[in-house]
């Protein structure tokens, strides 16, 4: 087993509305891997993401990138983190390479452009460059997002929904990008409700169900002892609510 | 602290001079414009001189001053409620940058803002009034100390408004309120007793007064009493952004 680079114990989350959206949740997640995170809407994918990425506080429990605390040691930890949020966000007054270079300052990066440049063209986007985000189709931003989390050059990628109301190609597209960045070296976490994409891409499959995990296994594994397809084996666990 | 993510942000909030001159520079000339027609001119010409110098030369300090104050104040809050709204203030909160980072990045490039508006008024102002500076350092570190005050505000009212119009009711009821009572049309002198003790309540005084100091060296309130106010105010809001942003209040659940 290869080095845990974001480590979860006993995370709990409850909203100020009374909502436990988490419940006693430990995670370790492994260099190099794409962990897919399965779960119906509501069942606490985002609230982890966003613990583990600054956006959301946690009411108790423990969570270590790299062995640092996200809170005592945030300047490290957030410069190993990547986030493509769920919902678009774009800068309106921006450029495409405008919006990249800003992502790249609030790191703290200058110089940014030959990278920017490498990005855009992995992303199919090197021509949109001086485009205005407002003049960007659906994917485009997506695509965008993507590249406003690989600027700095973040050892952890969190694709929170990435395919979500995308069309077919753009999804192929980036399940490419995925694996491309796998081999790169980087360890992907990734939120989804379509099972086959956790199928095509994860290396091992968390799911996750009113906010407690029900199961954390190798795909391989969890394949091979059901003997069954994913949509299967989720059914199992999440019964409320038919997956896509 | 790394300056790097401070001048980002910074350059993205002078940029929307470049991206939006009408409504940062074309608006507060064209006021002013009309300022200095209605009031120097029109009622400026039966007023008479104020302190040794003309009606016109006495508004223009208060002018500049309620410019930087309203733009200083509208630009911060505008800026971040929309980054709140398009979901890009997250990207602040994810990067590794400081709470005290992030505000001083809004409060330097809101000051740089106000340094050019205020240059622009001051040009604006030389066609109807002659050229005086008295303490032109006084004014550069006087308004610089004034656009922070009203970048703090600004940052702490729009954290904490849910829509634009709740944040349209502190330039409308509050700080236009203020900068008109605050003496740029009189001095504090010209009121009656208990009129002229309200008015020393009144931040938007000490500023005005510090403004005119450094134009022509006449001033309501000394300048060391108008410094030693707006370095408290500063003090205050910058304590008050920088722990309501820490704390996530409307900004993390």
């Amino acid at each position: 087993m290869s080095e845990a680079v974001v480590s979860i114990r006993n995370l709990n989350k409850k909203y100020k509305t009374g909502l436990q959206a988490l419940k006693d949740v430990s995670l370790d997640i492994y260099r190099g891997e794409i962990f897919g995170l399965l779960g119906p809407n509501g069942a606490g994918k985002t609230t982890m993401i966003n613990i583990v990425a600054g956006l959301t506080r946690r009411t108790s429990g423990q969570i270590t990138v790299f062995g640092k605390d996200v809170d005592r040691e945030y300047r490290f930890t957030r410069s190993k983190i990547g986030l493509v949020q769920q919902e678009l966000s774009f800068d309106p007054f921006l450029s495409v390479e405008e919006t990249l270079r800003t992502q790249g300052g609030y790191f703290g990066l200058t110089n940014t452009g030959p990278r920017i440049e490498e990005i855009l063209k992995s992303l199919s986007l090197l021509d949109k460059k001086k485009a205005s985000g407002r003049t960007l189709s659906g994917g485009m931003k997506r695509r965008v997002m993507i590249a406003k989390a690989l600027v700095h050059d973040p050892e952890i990628v969190f694709l929170d929904e990435p395919t979500a109301g995308v069309d077919v190609q753009l999804r192929e597209n980036l399940w490419t990008l995925v694996r491309r960045m796998q081999e790169m070296g980087k360890t992907i976490i990734l939120t989804t409700h379509y099972l086959e994409e956790a199928e095509a891409l994860a290396n091992r499959i968390a799911i996750i169900n009113k906010g407690s995990i029900v199961l954390v296994e190798e795909k391989e594994k969890l394949l091979a002892d059901h003997g069954a397809r994913l949509h299967d084996i989720y059914r199992k666990y999440v019964q409320d609510e038919v997956p896509v | 602290m790394n300056l790097i993510p401070i001048l980002t942000i910074a350059k993205k909030e002078v940029q929307h001079i470049v991206k939006l001159p009408f409504q940062v520079l074309g608006a507060p000339v064209a006021t002013t414009v009309l300022y200095f027609l209605v009031f120097g001119r029109a009622i400026g010409g039966r007023v008479g001189p104020i302190q040794g110098i003309s009606y016109s030369e006495f508004i223009m300090p208060g002018l500049i001053m309620m410019n930087v104050v309203t733009g200083t104040f509208n630009g911060v809050t505008s800026s971040l409620i929309l980054s709140k709204y398009m979901n890009t203030f997250n990207d602040l909160l994810i990067s590794p940058m400081s709470y005290l980072e992030i505000v001083l990045g809004y409060v330097t490039g809101q000051v740089g803002r106000a340094l050019v508006t205020a240059a622009t008024i001051f040009l604006t102002a030389q066609l109807f009034i002659p050229f005086h500076i008295e303490h032109p350092f006084f004014i550069l570190l006087f308004l610089m100390v004034v656009a922070s005050c009203f970048a703090l505000f600004g940052f702490m009212v729009a954290i904490a408004a849910d829509n634009f119009e709740q944040l349209s009711i502190f330039p409308n009821f509050i700080i236009m309120p203020l900068s008109f009572l605050g003496g740029i049309f009189y001095s504090v002198d010209m009121l009656p007793g208990f009129a002229r003790t309200l008015s020393h309540y009144n931040p938007l005084l000490y500023m005005i007064s510090g403004m005119r100091y450094g134009f022509y060296g006449i001033s309501d309130v000394t300048p060391l009493v108008a410094w030693a106010a707006v370095l408290f105010v500063f003090a205050l809001l910058l304590t008050g952004a920088w722990r309501m942003l820490a704390s996530g209040y409307k900004l993390k659940n």
